[in-house]
């Protein structure tokens, strides 16, 4: 049965890689330092779970927690327009606990801390993707088609000006282009996959609250984006695959059972800090995190 | 080929190599004669405290009845306190160790998110921890081996009222445990006939706990009820600051609590489960030099229920079977009974605190 357990970190790694390059988007190619996209994962997650909980198709569900994201993502980046860099990411980063408090104290909707048990698995057409493997199929067919969709917004003339705008900003505006626009169009694009990315989740896990979406579960996304290197989407997807593959198999070293959980801990980071140490860029990184 | 390649092509190769010495491994052993049982524990992270706690009283219980000829191997794996982390150490334990049985999560998100997978798959699992019911498919699969946090909380509501106590405070946090138990232990207050006079659920985090101390205390109750284990000491240091000299109550306070509190909380009265059998706690001592706390007790006592149905009928029908006939355990906890309406029930006392002494008064 080592397919099943292979299905299910496959599955996770398209909901991480959903994730990871809509993350890029923002950071890498448009130089938004956004840590407000758990809350975009967090708001998909719980629209998604609501309305299939009311009993709306999965389409419904997973169409309007991207689009709910986006509003979001919309709404995010007009106080954030004139900030940058450390400001930007602490502004983003009281969204995520914004939104974070909103699930936890919204009881009557969310119902707190208890979370939302029992959403249904997804079904299109009369078919219900019950099985691991079904639900797989349908997570790489949503990861390929948001793949596909930001490598054609990024390498589009669009692209060409996210990029511009975050090497130079002043120097875009200087030839009249609406730099607002640009970023709350990628702040936005970007918020609706990773929507989407929480509306699957809440799909496969079956149960959401608000502890599944806090700044903690950001990090390894963030670790995503840096180790394969900034604007690169191809060195997202084999850092997504790294590293949600690479903690598995420090699950079969057998260490004494006192210490079984710190030390694969301190492996994964040190691996971590290694390919770091010797790719300081991630693996095809063209810029360097300011 | 380039830098980059050759380091992608290294970590592979590393993964490889790990995965392929452990499949070797895993064959061999599944070979051997064994009951192979799970754990899924938060192990790291901000619950590792309590996870570790719970690792030393299953090991606890299953060097015991390994010393009698009984041959238990146990896997464990770290759910760092993440629903998805737990899910995916319950593939790994169901698909690929292929246990018979599993023990744990703890936290409530986490047992909400295996509950469906073991509904699915009927798949036995046992669990030293507390879940609402509605979190759960089947409200006997995962077994909870906790007390009732409802049933705790408004035992402790009719001993307050039963005090002559008519108005009190209620103070908890946001946490899942703590919010039932606040909102529990007020809703039966009130159906008592009692006022719950001001209620407020902290962050878990918050630092400054004045305003709501400060609130609580404002129209003069007869009493405060602190239905919280993390804002506890803040909130007694706080009551003490504004000279807050009326009745506290409380529930589920550890020696650590009671310790920190010294010179604080002399008089406070709580209900608690964690009267272990002092066998036990000898025991338990002598292994670890620490003292025994609630998630060693409960966990020694599920893994000791786990084991007694897995020596009987050890195949997964069977456990499942064990499960749902469950009606009473007797453990280090006291006897641990299992409702009608499938909520666990576990003696509990009143106990009172006296300069950082925990003493028996019910």
């Amino acid at each position: 049965m080592f397919s099943a357990y292979l299905i299910h970190l496959l599955i996770l790694i398209g909901i991480y890689l959903i994730l990871a390059i809509s993350l890029q988007l923002s950071v890498g190619f448009t130089g938004l330092l956004n840590f407000g996209h758990i809350a975009f994962y967090c708001v998909g997650a719980y629209i998604s779970a609501l309305l299939a909980l009311a009993g709306l198709p999965f389409w419904i569900c997973i169409l309007f927690a991207g689009m709910g994201a986006m509003v979001f993502g919309f709404l995010l980046a007009i106080p954030t327009n004139k900030l940058k860099g450390d400001y930007l990411a602490l502004a983003t980063m009281g969204f995520s606990f914004v939104i974070y408090a909103v699930a936890l104290n919204w009881t009557n909707l969310t119902r707190g801390p208890l979370g939302l048990p029992g959403i249904p698995k997804p079904a299109l057409f009369g078919f219900t993707f019950s099985s691991n493997l079904s639900f797989l199929i349908l997570t790489l067919i949503i990861a390929s088609i948001s793949y596909f969709i930001i490598k054609r917004i990024v390498s589009s003339p669009f692209g060409k000006i996210l990029e511009a705008t975050r090497d130079d900003e002043l120097a875009v505006r200087i030839l009249g282009k609406n730099t607002f626009k640009i970023k709350s169009l990628s702040l936005g694009i970007s918020a609706f996959f990773a929507g989407i990315a929480g509306s699957l989740y809440a799909y496969y896990i079956t149960f959401i609250d608000p502890s599944s979406f806090t700044l903690l579960q950001l990090i390894p996304i963030v670790s995503i984006i840096i180790i394969g290197g900034l604007a690169s989407l191809k060195g997202t997807i084999i850092a997504t695959i790294i590293l949600v593959l690479l903690p598995e198999p420090l699950r079969f070293i057998g260490f004494p059972s006192s210490i079984i959980g710190p030390i694969r801990q301190m492996i994964y980071a040190l691996l971590l800090l290694l390919i770091l140490i010797y790719k300081p860029k991630g693996f095809y990184g063209k810029i360097e995190l300011e | 080929m380039n830098k980059t390649n050759k380091i992608i092509v290294g970590i592979i190769i590393v993964v490889i190599i790990i995965a392929g010495v452990w499949y070797r491994i895993e064959k061999n052993s599944i070979e051997e004669e064994v009951i192979k049982i799970g754990a899924i524990l938060p192990l790291t992270g901000e619950a590792a405290a309590w996870g570790q706690a719970s690792q030393r009283g299953i090991e606890l219980a299953v060097g015991e009845t390994n010393k009698n000829n009984k041959k238990i191997e146990m896997v464990y794996e770290d759910s760092q306190g993440s629903a998805s982390n737990a899910v995916s150490a319950y593939e790994k334990l169901t698909k690929i160790n292929k246990v018979d049985a599993i023990i744990g999560p703890l936290l409530q998100m986490e047992v909400s998110a295996i509950a469906p997978l073991a509904d699915r798959d009927k798949f036995p699992v046992i669990t030293p921890s507390y879940t609402p019911i509605s979190n759960r498919s089947d409200p006997r699969n995962p077994l909870l081996i906790w007390l009732d946090a409802t049933v705790e909380a408004e035992n402790i509501a009719s001993y307050v009222y039963d005090q002559g106590i008519s108005t009190v405070s209620v103070l908890g946090t946001q946490d899942s445990w703590e919010k039932e138990v606040s909102m529990a232990f007020a809703n039966k207050f009130e159906s008592l006939g009692g006022e719950v006079s001001f209620i407020d659920l902290l962050k878990i985090d918050e630092m400054d706990v004045k305003t709501s101390a400060t609130m609580a205390i404002k129209n003069k109750p007869d009493a405060i009820f602190l239905g919280t284990y993390y804002q506890f000491l803040n909130l007694i240091r706080v009551f003490k600051e504004l000279g807050y000299q009326g009745k506290l109550y409380s529930i589920e306070v550890d020696e650590y609590l009671a310790n920190e509190s010294k010179g604080f909380s002399s008089g406070l009265q709580f209900i608690s489960s964690g009267s272990y059998k002092e066998e036990f706690k000898k025991k338990f001592e002598e292994v670890y030099r620490i003292k025994s706390n609630i998630p060693a007790g409960q966990s020694y006592d599920a893994m000791n229920i786990l084991i007694s149905f897995l020596i009987k009928n050890p195949t997964q029908d069977n456990l499942l079977n064990s499960f749902r006939m469950f009606e009473k355990y007797d453990g280090v906890s006291g006897i641990i009974t299992m409702t009608d309406d499938n909520r666990t029930i576990i003696p509990t006392a009143i106990y009172e605190l006296n300069n950082g002494t925990i003493k028996k008064i019910e």
